[in-house]
């Protein structure tokens, strides 16, 4: 039988798939760790229900578990969900045929690289997510009052390594997330 | 992978089988929570500060149950750990050692502060927030790491690591708040012995530990003051901000944020009231924003700046600003 919550949790799972896995993709460097990380992301979804806040908070919320998905695989403690194997067989061999039109670009990720973790973090959620300072606090358990003066701060210091070439949008998730004051407003 | 895939990128993967697969593979587990539905209006920002972490919470109690195959953690023993201790019970804590410099400040009332300290590569971030948050901080960083028992300044703490050069601890409460150090780019011998020479303070002594560019409360009155001088304020405007920012950055932001937040108020009040003249005024007014010296001199930091010239630009051309109460904080 279906119930009202088989069918909330079919509706977040197809809404917000590509988001996450894409956020584990760009944070990992086997396609299968990445496979592994959404799956363990979906599960706690699933299993938390109660704490899955809705609206447009539900994918920072996603985003904030996949992060401490992700925190425990880098510890390197071997452990691998049962979950998810035709996935990550698939995510895998997708990945490894990958068009060069669908990559961000290197010279940002490269410069990104060079700034503190700090700063790397928030621009990463921002460029890469397209989140606002607001959802990046979500994600982060943070303030906005902190979130926001440091992605200012972190924006300016990747434009100084880039110099002062500031990214076209072409290559970035969508058009909201060019390097400029618009984020600043949400 | 190197090449960073974009989330159009990602939808155009042929990963359908194993997207439905999992999906089911999923929903087979029983849930560990009784039948319920997200709540239909999203909480409040408090309550979603608090989701988050227990969002990890949740990801720890999934970490520890049926769907993990073969642990090969290793927690260590509170033996095995060194006891740091230092001098002094303060409430929050302050690195005074030549070459670590203080690079980057942020007071706020209600959610406590932080400062940065940093040394070349090697950074030490000091985080003090209210004591009712200290359980659900810690409950968060179980799911970093196993903690580990020791002692900072004196009093209980936990360590958790993150990896071999990133640690962090969090101390008991004392006062008021909690204390998270965390130091990157560092063994944790270098940790240890930096977590060491801390030094314990009231968060009203932290003044006395502040570099010569940043502002201390007995500065901060004039320095808003001089802020302030050039710019145009609405009749009526509290030149007397209270403000516990001790970088000039963040309180230049929190002083024109605040300039900026009572024009936007007025003007679109005057533009709902069909008030021309008011409207002209706060049009006026914003269109010297971009000669405001201190977001002159903050253009060199960071993007505030270019925000309010934005909200300036919009009001220019007669519209009201969407987002200006969570941009800049205005009531806040």
């Amino acid at each position: 039988m279906t119930t009202a919550r088989d069918d909330a949790f079919r509706d977040l799972y197809a809404a917000h798939f590509d988001a996450v896995l894409g956020f584990a993709l760009r944070r990992t460097v086997r396609p299968e760790d990445a496979a592994d990380v959404t799956s363990d992301t979906f599960l706690v979804a699933w299993r938390r229900w109660s704490h899955v806040p809705a609206g447009d908070s539900t994918r920072p919320w996603l985003y904030g578990v996949a992060r401490r998905t992700l925190a425990n695989q880098r510890r390197g403690d071997g452990r691998r969900t049962a979950l998810g194997e035709r996935l990550r067989v698939q995510v895998a061999l997708a990945v490894s045929d990958l068009a060069d039109e669908v990559v961000h670009r290197a010279d940002i990720t490269q410069a990104m690289k060079r700034l503190s973790a700090r700063d790397e973090e928030v621009l990463q959620l921002h460029l890469w997510e397209g989140l606002e300072p607001r959802e990046i606090a979500e994600v982060l358990g943070l303030p906005s009052t902190v979130v926001r003066p440091r992605l200012s701060r972190a924006k300016a210091r990747l434009r100084d390594l880039l110099g002062n070439d500031p990214p076209a949008t072409g290559h970035l998730p969508s058009e909201t997330t060019a390097i400029g004051p618009k984020e600043e407003l949400r | 992978m190197n090449r960073k895939i974009t989330d159009a990128g990602v939808a155009g993967l042929p990963v359908h089988e194993g997207r439905a697969e999992l999906l089911e593979e999923i929903m087979a587990i029983t849930p560990l929570e009784s039948v319920t539905t997200p709540s239909p209006t999203p909480p409040s920002k408090r309550r979603r500060l608090v989701s988050v972490i227990g969002a990890a919470a949740a990801v720890a109690a999934v970490l520890a149950g049926v769907v993990w195959l073969g642990s090969q953690g290793g927690a260590q023993t509170a033996e095995d750990v060194p006891v740091a201790k230092a001098p002094g019970t303060g409430e929050i804590a302050v690195l005074d050692i030549d070459g670590w410099d203080m690079t980057y400040s942020s007071i706020d009332k209600e959610y406590g502060g932080e400062v940065r300290y940093e040394k070349g590569e090697q950074g030490l971030d000091i985080h003090w927030r209210p004591a009712a948050e200290y359980d659900s901080y810690v409950t968060d960083r179980e799911d970093v790491s196993a903690p580990e028992a020791l002692e900072v300044l004196g009093r209980p703490a936990q360590l958790f690591t993150y990896s071999a050069n990133d640690h962090a601890v969090i101390r008991e409460v004392v006062g008021d708040f909690m204390l998270e150090v965390r130091g990157q780019g560092m063994d944790k011998t270098g940790y240890l012995a930096l977590l060491g020479q801390l030094v314990g303070i009231e968060p009203a002594d932290l003044d006395s530990h502040l570099p010569a560019s940043f502002v201390t409360a007995t500065e901060r009155p004039a320095a808003i003051a001089e802020m302030l001088e050039p710019i145009p304020v609405p009749d009526g405007f509290d030149r007397t901000l209270s403000s516990e920012e001790v970088d000039r950055y963040q309180l230049g932001a929190e002083v024109t944020g605040a300039v900026v937040c009572a024009w936007v108020k007025d003007f679109a009040a005057a533009k709902e009231s069909g008030d021309a003249a008011a409207v002209r005024a706060a049009q006026a007014a914003l269109a010297t924003s971009r000669d405001w010296p201190i977001l002159k001199e903050m253009d060199s930091e960071g993007d505030f700046p270019d925000v309010v010239w934005d909200i300036a630009d919009q009001v220019g051309r007669g519209e009201v600003p969407e987002g200006t109460e969570e941009g800049l904080g205005c009531d806040a």
